[in-house]
């Protein structure tokens, strides 16, 4: 098999210009994941009556369902319930007017959602009970110790696996491909239908993923060392 | 530490012994079958009925038919099967994975570059532009400028709109590659006009419209056909031995009526030489 | 176009896709054990900052980190053996069934993927245990067997249950280089009957049971190592 560089560099081109589409299906599910992951994180961690054990089974449950799977369903239902659901709601709008990207998003939201509250519930555990009664006996309400001595802790803790969750989230958007929605993935390989190029079509998406990922940890370390910088440790 | 050092040396030792298991594995599996030349077919798992999965599990369809006859009249050798996605055919085949390719597929230039056609056609392959049944505005490929036409990547009704689209590049039709979907969100998209149309054959159509409940709204080919050819198998492109072998068996096939037999059953029609 | 949704046909269902979770099951098990070993050599790598090995394994994880899994199945499925078979005069190109590059490619991500929570699990902990072990007479072997470990175990161990989950889901990608496990049954499955919802929803609680499963276990082990400290709240 013969690597054919031209080929490499048309499929290069095509995934960039697909670039802003991923961008999409990572940045709005991540401020989703993150809003909500952090609110459910808390509300199981602090025990909230009734609340907390509903999300914690929706958490569970949804957490064991794969994403192209929940995708192809979602999928399934958009397209043949969509124009009963708009004509319902008086809203003027067909299925054909409404981009897929939105099922696409709206599937990675619920995932990370999920994922996010894990990985903060996982930090805010890491954290000892004794923090929550020193903010006690200093007079700090409960929403004050949360936000003046719990996060501040959680975050440096939190962030390698937030990070985890980024990069999980920006590899994920790549599965929406099998509904035909264009990404890295399927824009670099449009010319590999013309050329048979696959190889290099994934080799390509490969590439610019790995660049996109290089940055997101890049900025990351930068935030860890900025955040992290009260803790002594020796690997770092 | 000199202890830890050992622990993870001994890990590392234990992943080594791993691979080399796995190798064996993998040995033991393909070294069966004696004397003849062992021929690594690739097919799809997912186009019904030309090669797809039966209620077992095993590869069932017309290619898998054909192809067994082809192989009962090569004795000199013995065809084994790996079914994968369409796309992935091919790039086994350019990656030397398989030696043969049958997904239905049809001639063109660019393949023609890349891979060596057979030269003997065992399906012809007659395309239409496929839109829902109460659908009269789409004629032509000109009908569906600015709109979406569902396709997947790697397949001729790819090459042949974006071929379209290279010659009218202010108003293209707007192509959506849909790889590994299924009948049911191809006609459900359809209906509800996620998509304006697709390309298919006629056959194909009908076989949609059969399997799902009468009564219920369809899909239909509609105008003159978007291209007519006919499909074949594909090789390597230095395997001549074996192309030659192969289309001489088909020939046989052909001349004998099997073939046509092979198509009336499976596909429920004779489209071995005309529609 | 008929009910989307039927009960026979899922039932149907049953016995067709449930000999397939072997599949499923030998690609974690393959993934998680070598994935585990492997993932320990490159954290001992990393912290003991081997020169040349260290940074070739910082390329290494960094890749497998940040590639889609679908990529890097297509990538080792076909790159691999152009790699190796050339080198090694091998023929694992034609002669390894697609199920054998999938544990492959599995493992090489898994390990990743798990050097990456072990990594964060040990430098989780302070360097001031490690330094009360040392000042306690403790070796470095011990200090890190009896003090640091333990520690690092239970941080890890939720990542880790979340990671097996992943993978179990993961596995379904398969299917694409042409390994028929659940998820490839229930799509052909479609194919063959045109009716594929049910399938697929047949998979979910598969899934579904499978990760809850995997879940109670790492509850357990959990509860069992919270000793010594209290949760918040």
């Amino acid at each position: 098999m013969n690597f054919n560089l031209d080929h490499f560099k048309e499929s290069l081109i095509y995934g960039l210009i697909y670039l802003p589409n991923t961008l999409r299906l990572v940045f709005i599910p991540l401020v989703i994941g993150l809003s909500l992951g952090t609110l459910i994180a808390l509300v199981r961690v602090y025990k909230v009556p009734v609340i907390g054990s509903l999300l914690a089974l929706f958490v569970t449950v949804y957490q064991g369902v794969p994403i192209v799977v929940a995708l192809m369903i979602y999928n399934l239902i958009f397209m043949l319930k969509f124009n009963d659901l708009a004509a319902f709601l008086h809203l003027k709008s067909e299925v054909s007017d409404v981009n897929n990207i939105w099922v696409g998003i709206f599937a990675l939201s619920l995932t990370s959602v999920c994922s996010i509250s894990e990985a903060i519930r996982g930090a805010l555990l890491s954290i000892d009970k004794g923090q929550n009664e020193a903010g006690d006996s200093v007079g700090l309400t409960k929403v004050q110790t949360i936000v003046r001595i719990i996060i501040p802790q959680m975050i440096p803790v939190a962030i390698p696996m937030l990070i985890n969750n980024v990069v999980g989230l920006i590899k994920a958007s790549s599965v929406v491909m099998a509904i035909g929605i264009v990404e890295i993935v399927a824009g670099a390989t449009i010319p590999s239908s013309r050329t048979y190029a696959f190889f290099e079509g994934y080799a390509a998406a490969a590439m610019i993923y790995w660049a996109f990922t290089a940055v997101v940890e890049g900025l990351a370390q930068k935030l860890k060392k900025y955040t992290g910088k009260f803790r002594r440790n020796l690997y770092d | 530490m000199k202890s830890r050092m050992r622990q993870y040396v001994f890990a590392g030792f234990l992943t080594i012994l791993g691979g080399v298991t796995l190798a064996g594995c993998g040995k033991k599996e393909a070294s069966a079958g004696g004397g003849a030349e062992k021929v690594v077919v690739g097919t799809g798992n997912s186009y019904e009925p030309y090669c797809y999965l039966d209620d077992k599990g095993n590869l069932a369809g017309y290619e898998y038919e054909v192809l067994k006859a082809v192989d009962e009249l090569l004795p000199q050798y013995e065809f084994e099967y790996k079914t994968s996605d369409f796309a992935n055919v091919l790039i086994s085949l350019d990656a030397g994975k398989i030696d043969i390719g049958a997904h239905q597929y049809e001639w063109n230039k660019e393949r023609d570059e890349k891979y060596l056609f057979g030269k003997e056609p065992y399906t012809t392959y007659v395309t239409y532009l496929t839109v829902a049944g109460n659908r009269d505005d789409v004629k032509s490929l000109d009908d569906l400028k600015g709109k979406k036409v569902k396709s997947s990547s790697g397949s001729n009704s790819a090459y042949i709109l974006e071929n379209y689209n290279k010659d009218h590049k202010d108003n293209p039709i707007r192509v959506d590659y849909v790889n590994n979907s299924t009948d049911e969100e191809t006609i459900t998209g359809l209906l509800n006009g996620v998509w304006d149309a697709t390309i298919m054959t006629a056959r194909d159509v009908d076989k949609l419209n059969k399997s799902y409940e009468k009564g219920s709204p369809s899909i239909k080919v509609t105008g003159d056909p978007v291209q007519t050819s006919s499909t074949y198998f594909v090789f390597a492109k230095d395997n001549t031995k074996l192309q030659e072998a192969v289309d001489g068996a088909l020939k046989q096939l052909k001349e004998n009526g099997t073939l046509a037999k092979i198509s009336v059953d499976v596909i429920g029609g004779d489209y071995t030489e005309s529609e | 176009m008929g009910k989307l949704f039927a009960w026979d046909r899922f039932y149907e269902n049953i016995p067709k896709i449930l000999p397939y979770l072997s599949v499923t099951f030998s690609i974690v098990v393959y993934a998680t054990v070598f994935g585990v070993l492997l993932g320990m050599v490159i954290v001992l790598v990393q912290i003991k900052k081997i020169p040349g090995l260290s940074q070739l394994v910082k390329v290494y994880v960094s890749f497998m980190r940040g590639t889609p899994m679908l990529v890097q199945l297509m990538l080792v499925y076909y790159g691999i053996p152009a790699l190796l078979d050339p080198v090694l005069g091998t023929k694992i190109n034609r002669e390894w069934g697609a199920v054998n590059f999938a544990y492959v490619t599995f493992i090489l991500n898994q390990g990743a993927f798990l050097s990456a929570i072990f990594y964060s699990a040990i430098t989780s902990i302070p360097y001031g245990q490690t330094e009360a072990g040392l000042s306690a007479g403790l070796t470095e072997f011990q200090t890190f067997y009896r003090i640091v470990l333990p520690q690092m175990v239970k941080t890890a161990l939720p990542p880790f249950g979340s990671d097996l989950v992943g993978l179990f889901q993961n596995s379904s990608l398969v299917f694409l280089i042409g390994v028929t496990d659940i998820m490839g049954r229930a799509k052909t499955i479609g194919t063959a009957t045109k009716h594929v919802l049910e399938a697929y929803v047949l998979v979910v609680i598969i899934y579904i049971v499978i990760s809850l499963s995997v879940r109670l276990v790492f509850f357990r082990l959990n509860n069992k190592m919270n000793y010594g400290k209290e949760e918040i709240g």
